[in-house]
């Protein structure tokens, strides 16, 4: 009776560190693009203040854009995008949080838990003079 | 059959199965530690095209020239550092090199399937993959065209 048990808990053992290991890669994947999207959005700077006064003033709707393109062009299978959202914390920074869902491999096989987990990121990017 | 012949048989089948349990276990220990060292083997490679396709793309916006060279030599050099060989599979996709443009970088990389040392993996390989974009800067020096990052 003990190594039955044994062998059923090894076996879920190495299932679990499978299925952790698929949902950090597709965390890892998620921060990436929303790191690499926070840093294509903090290119939207208001042209004629920056020109003219030297100031920074980050466009709202031109920050969607360039996040949306960015995540949309890095994005792999991996991840099933749920939401995103790109915030303006202020005149010359850019926040972006991803929402997304990662479906697991050995979840399946175990009634009653869910075979998709939730993961998130965000990151955040500051126009400025180098 | 006596009833010490019966102890005596009875002891040698427990032995028996003692010992089929043992091997049992020990196999399935075997396949364990190996499926988990794979799973690791996949997570390290994935960090390393990660990291690969991240250097190019920047290697390339930096670029002066906007050479693909660039992007694959950087890449080329975060995966040997990191102890891996990427065989050429590093792509490209840049239409023209200008302000605003977009740059895609894809590296890939193939993990064979519990790979033991000396002996060497499996046929099957898992084939692991980044994919690293990102604009050229609308305010950098050295490029034609006005800093307007258009639809």
């Amino acid at each position: 009776m003990l190594f039955p048990a044994a062998v059923l808990i090894v076996v879920f053992l190495a299932s679990l560190a499978v299925d952790s290991s698929v949902l950090f890669l597709g965390q890892r994947e998620l921060a990436n693009a929303a790191e690499a999207a926070a840093n294509d959005a903090a290119a939207a700077v208001d042209q004629d203040l920056y020109f003219g006064r030297g100031s920074y003033d980050l466009q709202s709707e031109e920050l969607q854009r360039l996040a949306t393109e960015a995540i949309a062009a890095r994005l792999d299978d991996s991840v099933a995008l749920t939401a995103v959202k790109v915030v303006r914390d202020g005149p010359d920074t850019v926040r972006v949080e991803i929402r997304g869902d990662v479906e697991l491999i050995f979840a399946k096989a175990i009634p009653g838990v869910a075979t998709r987990r939730a993961v998130h990121a965000s990151a955040t990017a500051q126009a400025r003079r180098r | 059959m006596t009833r010490h012949n019966r102890t005596q048989t009875h002891n040698r089948e427990a032995g028996q199965a003692g010992a089929e349990i043992l091997v049992f276990g020990f196999v399935l220990l075997v396949g364990v530690i190996l499926l988990v060292a794979n799973t690791w083997a996949v997570i390290d490679a994935k960090l390393s095209v990660s990291a690969a396709s991240r250097e190019a793309t920047r290697a390339l916006v930096e670029s002066d020239s906007g050479s693909p060279d660039a992007a694959v030599q950087a890449a080329t050099d975060v995966m040997t550092g990191l102890g891996r060989s990427t065989s050429g599979d590093v792509s490209v996709d840049l239409d023209s090199f200008e302000r605003c443009a977009r740059v895609r970088v894809r590296v890939i990389s193939t993990v064979p399937a519990i790979a033991l040392p000396r002996i060497g993996g499996l046929r099957h390989a898992f084939v692991v993959r980044s994919t690293h974009s990102e604009i050229v800067d609308p305010f950098r020096s050295g490029l034609e065209g006005d800093a307007i990052c258009a639809p």
